[in-house]
Order: C-alpha cells, then structure tokens, then sequence
C-alpha cells in the first residue's frame, strides 16, 4: 500500500483510548507503512451544522498537512473519514472556497491540492486479510458477533466499492477469517445515533438501545464495531440507555482491532480490554 | 457528490427510511425539502432539525439525486448565524475547545468496570501532539466563523458598503 498518515481526530485520543492502543498494536504487528500524523486539528465534521466553510478549512488543513508529506489520509474514524472525503471532493469543485482557503493555509506554508487518497481501515485491513487469517492462534469456536460497519464508513451510492466488494461485507469477511460467526441481520445498516446526541434529546439513545435489544434476542454474543463515535454510543452509554427504555441493556462491544488481537493471542492490555465497559473481559475467559 | 435540491418529487422514500422520523413523526425529510424553497423563514425557528442524526440515509434512497441532509445542514448553518435559540449549547463548547486545543473534545479520564480510572499517560499513550490553535484560530476568524448576524441583514450591510 502506498504511504499513508494515521489521522486519530479528536475522539480517539481524548476518550477512546481501547481504539488508540489496539490499532497501534494491530498496525505494528502488520508492519504497514503507516505512521501517526503528528501535527493535526479536529476533522471538522461537527462544525458542518455551523458553517461549511469552518468545516471545510478545518479538513483542508488536515489533508493539506498529509499531502506536504505526500501521504494519504487515514482516519479511524468514521465522521473523519467523511468529513475529509466529503470536503476534498468539494474543494475540488468549488475553486472560489478552495482559493478562500488556501491563502488561509499558505500562512502556515500549506496548499490543499486534494491529491491524496482518503483510506478507510477496513479497506486497508482487507488488503492485508491473508496475513491476518495466517496470525490467528485463538479459537473463538464461532463465537456470534454482530457487525457494525457505521453509517460514515459505507459507501455512497454513486460509489464504486474498492475491489466491488462493499465496505460492510469486507468487515465481516474479516471477522469469519478470525473465526467468529457473522451474518447480516435486519439492522446491520441502523445507525449507532451519536449524531444526534449533540440535541440533547433522549431519541439518538432509544436508537442505540433498540439495536443493542434486538441483537441480545437474537442471541448474538456480542457486537464489533470500528467508529469511536458508534463505540461509544453502543458501549459506554447502556447503563443510560437501559435507564430511558426501561430494560436492561447488556451486551460486550468490542473494536474489530480488540477481536483481531484476541484472535492473534496478543496481550489484552496492549488490546485496551481492560478499558472497555461493557462486560468484554468474560469472552476471553 | 453534487446533489440536486429542484429535483423533489415528494416521493418521502428519505422519511420512510429516517431513523429521526421513526422516534419523532414530526421530523419529515420531504416536507422539509419542500418547504426549503417556500417556507424558509417558518423552518428555521424549527427546534427539530437537530434530531437529524447525520447517518445519510435520506440522500442515498433518493431517486432524483436530491440530498435532504445537505438542505438540513444549510438550515442549521442559517439558524447558527442568526443566532436562534434552539442551536444546542453543546456548540459553544465545541468552539471554546476548538480555540483552545485545535481539537473538538478534551483529554479524558475515563474509568473502566472495575472502577479504575486512567488517563493517556496512566495507559502508557504518548502526550496529545500541540497543535497550532493560533493560526487555526485566526484563519476561521478571518473566514467568518465567529461572525454573527442573519444572511439576509448581512446582504443589506453588504449592499451599504458598496
């Protein structure tokens, strides 16, 4: 794969740390030419619902940073991976903001060109799936996990998956390849609600509590997601959840990442199991 | 993706696939689409455009290319200018943070089932990066960000100056 930075945005280093320390730990056992993008500001992405043009300086500085050092743009996060997305393609339409924005950007010695590639993780790891099937030591003796691609990290409609396999079925190909049983489910594409949450409305949770419900009645043992946004919204808030809709909410989640290393036999603390709240720890017992 | 706002033909595929729509019926993708071009006004003092949860669902079942999210968020940048109060205060928290760390959240300590807590340095992560928040800071002053004032008020001053 081409040279790319590791975008880590503003979720993962201040609260997802399980996230942090289980892709840096995956990527170095991958030996990826990837590295930690270390001058960065926040995507943009939650600026958007203020003033596009905030959103769209914000990504270009992003990119303009990769693209100085000739990389690609890798976040692991969803909303970033959007957000970069979204606003490289505008940028390369719109000249008249674009030029607004690069004489900001020449300030600091920086031009969006809008050459770079934006990567996804799931696409990077699915380059990479011989390798991880060859590392796997754990039985997870078909263990049901269900798949949560996120809504951000699908492709658009008028998009072309890379390799015309989509994003969602990479992820769960790569979740059999480590032996844990998946298949589509009625909700697989629902989204996690964290983008409503900013309203301060108790809706965006009856939404990640009615997923999470539908998922235990099925049976499912847990739920594998690669968005510290969905994460969060699935994992940290089902004491909250089960207080709104009134039934307990129970249900281990985990990153992909975490469900890799575990199937490579890597150390859980390395894998940040020991950060995750929701009951994880029992499945490796 | 350039999307077609005209196109609408009210077929509501974008409200039967709204998740917002199924916990608040208020919430309609189509009627806000349509009353976008006529009612504009009326629409921004709608407190419910917020229950938008971003997931692009309406923009990807629509036939006619049009994106209903792109119309939502134009009202959210309208209603963010002109100052109307149902603009979550969770934003302005989300513009002190930006100015003062480049980012849009802050280090947490976060605590685990066992009651431990940890922060990055306790977990054995590396120091967040120092960001540039100064030329950050003056680059969207000097884009508008911290501008106030409706589109409309700001024509007219516009029109005054030339």
């Amino acid at each position: 794969m081409d040279k790319a930075y590791l975008y880590l945005g503003c979720k993962v280093p201040t609260s997802q740390y399980a996230f942090e320390l289980s892709v840096r730990t995956i990527l170095k056992e991958l030996n990826l030419p990837i590295e930690i993008q270390e001058e960065f500001n926040c995507c943009g992405f939650p600026f958007i619902a203020l003033d596009k043009t905030a959103w769209l300086y914000l990504a270009a500085r992003n990119m303009a940073i990769a693209e100085k050092e000739k990389r690609n743009l890798l976040p692991i996060c969803n909303g970033c991976f959007l957000s970069f997305n979204e606003a490289r393609a505008e940028l390369l339409v719109d000249s008249k903001v674009r030029k607004k924005i690069n004489k900001q950007l020449a300030k600091e010695g920086l031009t969006f060109k809008g050459k770079l590639r934006i990567v996804h993780l799931v696409d990077v790891f699915y380059e990479a799936r011989e390798e991880i099937k060859a590392k796997v030591t754990k039985d997870f003796s078909k263990k049901k996990i269900a798949v949560h691609l996120g809504c951000h990290g699908e492709e658009e409609r008028s998009e072309e998956p890379i390799d015309g396999i989509p994003r969602l079925e990479k992820m769960m190909a790569i979740m059999r390849d480590i032996g844990l049983e998946t298949e589509a489910y009625p909700t697989h594409h629902e989204c996690c609600g964290a983008g409503g949450i900013i309203s301060e409305h108790d809706m965006p949770f009856r939404m990640t509590g009615n997923k999470l419900t539908e998922l235990m009645e099925m049976g499912y043992e847990g739920l594998a997601t690669i968005c510290p946004f969905c994460q969060s919204q699935y994992e940290t808030k089902q004491a909250v959840i089960s207080q709104i809709i009134k039934k307990e909410v129970k249900l281990p989640v985990y990153y992909l990442t975490q469900l890799m290393g575990m199937a490579w036999g890597l150390d859980e603390e390395a894998l940040g199991l020991h950060l995750n709240s929701s009951h994880t720890q029992k499945m490796n017992k | 993706m350039i999307f077609d706002e005209t196109a609408c033909y009210i077929c509501a595929k974008c409200t039967s696939g709204c998740p917002a729509a199924v916990y608040d019926p208020s919430f309609k993708p189509h009627v806000i689409v349509a009353r976008s071009k006529v009612d504009r006004e009326e629409l921004l003092n709608e407190e419910n455009m917020w229950y938008c949860v971003l997931c692009k669902r309406c923009e990807r079942r629509c036939p006619q290319n049009v994106s209903p999210l792109l119309i939502v968020t134009e009202l959210k940048n309208e209603s963010y200018k002109c100052a109307k109060e149902h603009v979550p205060k969770g934003f302005d928290v989300l513009s002190r943070l930006l100015r003062e760390t480049g980012l849009s959240s802050k280090e947490e300590i976060i605590i685990t089932e066992d009651f431990d807590e940890y922060n990055r340095e306790e977990i054995g992560l590396p120091p967040l990066p120092k960001v540039n928040t100064k030329a950050i800071t003056e680059a969207l002053t000097e884009l508008g960000f911290f501008d106030t004032g409706c589109e409309d008020e700001k024509a007219k001053a516009g029109t005054a100056e030339e």
